[in-house]
């Protein structure tokens, strides 16, 4: 029997299928939890996410169709709204740091199917390194700690306008130099 | 707030209120500039997640995860009102009140389909016996009822309505005298908007070749839904209809 795809998955999960749910829970536990670690710094925190994203799939709130492009990259989106809703419902603050292990090379042991992921995420933390800091920050600020175009625009003091243009200018170097490292923007879809 | 290309960035990380979001998906139609940039920061940013370090998580949390996803699956079927309110002191379960009254809902409509097609088909179907008429006692509006017709002259026929519950749009769709299905086959009802086919729910039909099914209509942004179809599918996994028309009509 072949293995069945995400997609297959998730219309089994429809169809209240507690394996179905069970088989894409281990197959993406690790990247959504490191995920949502990376996003609220806390690993109770992060349980907290992955219980109320497969809450969501097991009930369809989220729905998922071809159309919004591959399962994996809906998956991590909507892992990152409900962690970022979690984060806002911390009510304080988010606390900013560049998080220095960014521009380390983990050498952490990693089990074989996420060799892959190590070794873009190596290619990554060392395109993001090259980033200015006040471009590295605006990625942390924007895509990990869902801040808004008003809350960015005091934070950075930059006028409303050119807030978007400077995120743009930030994940575009960001392309650019992953781009000279050979490295990973063909798959970015994967 | 007026939805307006500066909300893209907000809308990109899903921190719009549930209004905003709506204005700006329908803004999303009109404007190609905000489509192309969207697709742009999603093309951007597909990378990131994995600049995330690889970790270990916790021990145990696979069956506590899943458990309270089960357990919270089987809290509703039986929930009351101050059982509700007890949940929702709880820490964290805001935003999953309003799942629990939509999961309720299902519960619901079977009976709501049932009255409903007793005065629009006029046949005496006996679902009022099965159902609960205490779950009757729910604020629902119809927005359109249809006959179903047969795509060749077959003795099939069904109706279907949209209905408005609470918020909510739910398809009902009910069909009498189909063909049996073989091995994984179903009957996939598709909304049709324009050419586009939206999935709207599957069934297979008993032995007497009746059939319902209720599909909570929960895709993103402004629909016009024109028409709906029931096609005869190889498996209950097709995107885009496979096979012929069986029953349809326009809405
Ligand atoms: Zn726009």
């Amino acid at each position: 029997m072949r293995e069945l795809n995400d997609a297959d998955l998730y219309v089994k999960v429809q169809a209240k299928d507690k394996e179905a749910l069970s088989l894409l829970y281990d197959r993406y536990e690790k990247l959504l939890y490191s995920f949502s670690y990376r996003i609220v710094k806390d690993g109770g925190l992060a349980e907290e996410i992955m219980q109320e994203v497969f809450i969501k799939l097991w009930k369809g709130k989220a729905q998922y169709s071809d159309d919004k492009g591959k399962f994996s990259s809906w998956l991590l989106t909507m892992t990152r709204h409900t962690a970022i809703d979690v984060l806002r419902r911390q009510s304080k603050e988010p606390d900013f740091e560049l998080d220095e292990r960014d521009s380390l090379h983990s050498d952490e042991d990693s089990v074989e199917d996420q060799v892959v992921w190590k070794e873009r995420g190596q290619v990554l933390r060392t395109a993001v390194s090259k980033l200015k800091d006040e471009q590295q920050k605006i990625i942390e600020m924007f895509y990990f700690k869902g801040m808004t175009h008003k809350k960015i625009s005091e934070e950075f003091d930059l006028p409303l306008g050119t807030v978007k243009g400077r995120i743009r200018l930030a994940l575009k170097h960001l392309k650019t130099s992953l781009g000279e490292k050979g490295g990973v923007s063909d798959e970015s879809n994967l | 707030m007026k939805a307006t290309c500066e909300q893209l960035l907000d809308y990109f990380n899903g921190t719009l209120t549930e209004h905003e979001k709506v204005q700006f998906e329908a803004h999303l139609e009109s404007c190609e500039e905000c489509r192309e940039e969207l697709k742009e920061l999603e093309e951007l940013t597909g990378d990131l997640p994995y600049l995330s370090i690889p970790e270990e998580p916790p021990a145990g949390m696979k069956e506590r995860v899943l458990a309270s996803v089960f357990e919270d699956d089987r809290e509703e079927t039986n929930l009351n009102h101050a059982e509700m309110n007890d949940l929702t002191n709880q820490n964290k379960v805001t935003d999953l009140q309003s799942e629990r009254k939509s999961r309720q809902r299902k519960w619901v409509a079977p009976a709501l389909a049932a009255a409903l097609f007793l005065s629009l088909a006029g046949n005496v179907y006996n679902y009022m016996n099965e159902s609960n008429p205490e779950q009757t006692q729910e604020i629902a509006s119809l927005i359109k009822a249809v006959q179903l017709q047969p795509s060749e002259a077959e003795a099939s026929g069904g109706s279907a309505a949209l209905m408005n519950e609470n918020g909510r749009m739910n398809l009902i769709v009910q069909v009498n005298d189909v063909a049996d299905v073989d091995g994984d086959q179903v009957y996939q009802v598709w909304l049709l908007e324009g050419d586009t086919p939206y999935r709207a729910g599957s069934f297979t039909p008993n032995q007497q070749g009746n059939g319902e099914v209720t599909y909570e209509v929960d895709y993103e942004g402004e629909h016009k839904w024109d028409a709906v179809a029931i096609t005869l599918e190889p498996d209950d996994s097709s995107e885009t209809p496979k096979g012929k028309v069986v029953l349809s009509s326009g809405l």
